[in-house]
C-alpha cells in the first residue's frame, strides 16, 4: 500500500468501510494463500477469523504496514495451529515421486516442467518438508515476510528461521534433482 | 556448477526475496519452484468469499462501534511480536490459583509450626525437647526456612523467626484464596502475642501431669479445629508462672494424642498438625517429612 497505508489504518481506526475494504483486499490473499499452501482445510473460514481479530484489536496495533504485515500472519498463524494444523489439513492428493522426477530435467525442458506444476505437485512437494521448515518457507514466499518478520511470526531466533530456511531449500533442491 | 552448499545465507535469502539467482547454479530450479508457488498462491480472492468476508467485517466493526462487541486487548505490537490472546486461558488460570494457593498452603502449614512452637516454644528453640522431638522438629521447620537446634544449646531469638513466618502469612494474606486465610490470620495473630511470650516462659516445663493434660487439650482443640494460638499462649504462659511458683524444671511428658494425620490436604485452618507435635508420641516426630506440602499439613502430616 505504501504511503497510503497510514491514512487507511487511520480511517479503519474510525471505523470507515472503505478503509477495511482496501485493508482486506490488500492483506488478504497473501493470508488465504498461505493458509491454503499449508493445506488449512478451513482456509478461507480462518481467513475471515483473522479478519475479524484484527478488528477487534486495532485499538490496540501500533505500526507500520511491514508490522502490520507480520501482525496479521501472527493472527493467521496462530488461528490454524489453534484449529489444529494435523486435524484440518486437506488430504494429500497422492503423487509418487517418479511424477516429480519428471520434473526434474534440465534447461528450458525443466524450466518449463516446473512453471507447470499443479497444485497438487506443489503440495507432494511441499509436504516433503517439516512442518516448520515448510512454515519458514511459505511465510518467506507467499506472505513476504523477512527472515527477521518470520522469526518473530513463529517465535524463533533468526538464526533458527536461517537454518530452517536452508533445509528446505536444500531439501526441494534435492527432490527436483531426483 | 556451484553447488546448494556453497550459497551463503544471504544468497538464499536473496532467492526467498526475489532476487534471480546466477545462471547455471543450482538455485535456479529452486527459484523456478518458489516462482510457481507463488503463482499458484497468491491469488486474487473469489469475489463471492470477499464479499463474504467483508460483510463479516464490517458487522464486527459495526458492533465495536456501537460497543455490542467487547474489544480484545491483544500484545503491544510493534512489529513482529508475540501474539497474546488477551487474559488468560482457563487452563493457565488455573494453574495460577493452583501456585498460589499451594504457596498460601505451604505459609498455612508454616503457621500450624509457629503455633506448635507456641506451646512447645522455648523449649524447642533452645533445644531442650527431648532428642527425638527435638530432631523432628528441628527438621521440620528447617524446611521452611525456620532454623532451630536439632542439639541443645542454642541462643535462637524465637521471637524474630515468628515475625519471619507471619510477615509471610500477612503478604499472602493479601491474595486471599477461598477465604482460606482468616484461619491462617487468627493463628497468626495468635502466635505473634505467644511470640513475645515464648522468650520468657519455659514452655514444656513442669509437672508431667499439667503438661500431658495441657498437650491433650492442644489435641482435643486442634481435633475440632478449634486451635486457638492466643489460647496456648495463655495456658502455657500460665503453666510457666505455676512452674516458676512451684520451683520445677521437668522435662515436657507428653500423652499420646490422636496421630493420624489429616491427609485431606486442606490446610487452611488444620491447626490440628501443629497440635499433633505436642500429643503425638515420641517416635512419631522423629520422622520428620515436608512440612511445606501443599496439603498445609504441619509438623504432625510431616512425618507421613
Amino acid at each position: 500500500m505504501g504511503e497510503a497505508f497510514d491514512s487507511t489504518l487511520a480511517a479503519a481506526r474510525t471505523g470507515a468501510e472503505w478503509a477495511w475494504a482496501d485493508l482486506y483486499r490488500q492483506f488478504a490473499p497473501a493470508i488465504l494463500g498461505y493458509l491454503r499452501a499449508q493445506r488449512a482445510a478451513d482456509a478461507e473460514d480462518l481467513t475471515a477469523e483473522t479478519f475479524f481479530q484484527v478488528v477487534k484489536s486495532l485499538g490496540q496495533f501500533d505500526g507500520d504496514e511491514s508490522a502490520f504485515r507480520s501482525w496479521l500472519f501472527v493472527i493467521a498463524h496462530r488461528k490454524m495451529i489453534d484449529a489444529g494444523r494435523w486435524r484440518s489439513r486437506r488430504p494429500l492428493q497422492p503423487v509418487e515421486d517418479e511424477v516429480l522426477a519428471a520434473y526434474a530435467g534440465s534447461g528450458d525442458v525443466e524450466r518449463e516442467a516446473i512453471a507447470n506444476l499443479g497444485v497438487a505437485e506443489l503440495e507432494a512437494l511441499l509436504s516433503k518438508l517439516t512442518d516448520s521448515q515448510r512454515d519458514v518457507l511459505l511465510l518467506r514466499i507467499v506472505a513476504g515476510l523477512s527472515l527477521e518478520e518470520t522469526a518473530g511470526v513463529l517465535d524463533l531466533r533468526a538464526g533458527a528461521v536461517s537454518a530452517l530456511q536452508r533445509r528446505a531449500l536444500k531439501r526441494l533442491e534435492k527432490t527436483l534433482q531426483r | 556448477m556451484k553447488s546448494f552448499g556453497s550459497f551463503s545465507g544471504a544468497e538464499l535469502d536473496g532467492l526467498l526475496e526475489g532476487r534471480a539467482p546466477a545462471a547455471g547454479t543450482d538455485l535456479e530450479k529452486v527459484a523456478r519452484l518458489i516462482d510457481r508457488v507463488q503463482e499458484a498462491y497468491l491469488t486474487d480472492v473469489d469475489p463471492a468469499l470477499e464479499a463474504t468476508h467483508l460483510e463479516g467485517v464490517l458487522k464486527t466493526v459495526h458492533l465495536i462501534d456501537k460497543g455490542d462487541l467487547a474489544v480484545r486487548p491483544a500484545s503491544k505490537v510493534n512489529g513482529p511480536g508475540a501474539y497474546q490472546v488477551s487474559g488468560l486461558p482457563t487452563r493457565r488460570r488455573k494453574l495460577v490459583l493452583e501456585t498460589l494457593f499451594g504457596s498460601l498452603a505451604a505459609k498455612i502449614a508454616a503457621g500450624g509450626i509457629a503455633i506448635a512452637m507456641a506451646s512447645t516454644g522455648a523449649a524447642a528453640a533452645t533445644g531442650n525437647l527431648p532428642d527425638q522431638m527435638q530432631t523432628g522438629i528441628s527438621e521440620a521447620v528447617e524446611r521452611i526456612g525456620i532454623s532451630i537446634p536439632a542439639g541443645a544449646d542454642a541462643d535462637l531469638d524465637v521471637e524474630v523467626l515468628d515475625e519471619e513466618v507471619d510477615a509471610d502469612l500477612e503478604t499472602d494474606l493479601d491474595v486471599e484464596v477461598d477465604g482460606e486465610g482468616e484461619g491462617v490470620d487468627d493463628g497468626a495473630e495468635g502466635f505473634d502475642e505467644s511470640g513475645d511470650d515464648t522468650e520468657n516462659g519455659d514452655e514444656g516445663h513442669g509437672e508431667p501431669n499439667a503438661n500431658a493434660a495441657f498437650g491433650q487439650s492442644v489435641a482435643d482443640d486442634a481435633r475440632d479445629g478449634g486451635v486457638d494460638g492466643q489460647e496456648i499462649s495463655q495456658r502455657a504462659r500460665q503453666m510457666a508462672e505455676e512452674r516458676k511458683a512451684a520451683g520445677q524444671a521437668h522435662r515436657p511428658d507428653f500423652a499420646g494424642g490422636d496421630a493420624d494425620g489429616d491427609e485431606s490436604g486442606d490446610g487452611s485452618e488444620d491447626d490440628s498438625d501443629g497440635a499433633e507435635v505436642t500429643a503425638g508420641p515420641p517416635e512419631h516426630i522423629g520422622q520428620s517429612g515436608h512440612p511445606s506440602s501443599a496439603g498445609g499439613r504441619g509438623i504432625g502430616n510431616a512425618r507421613r
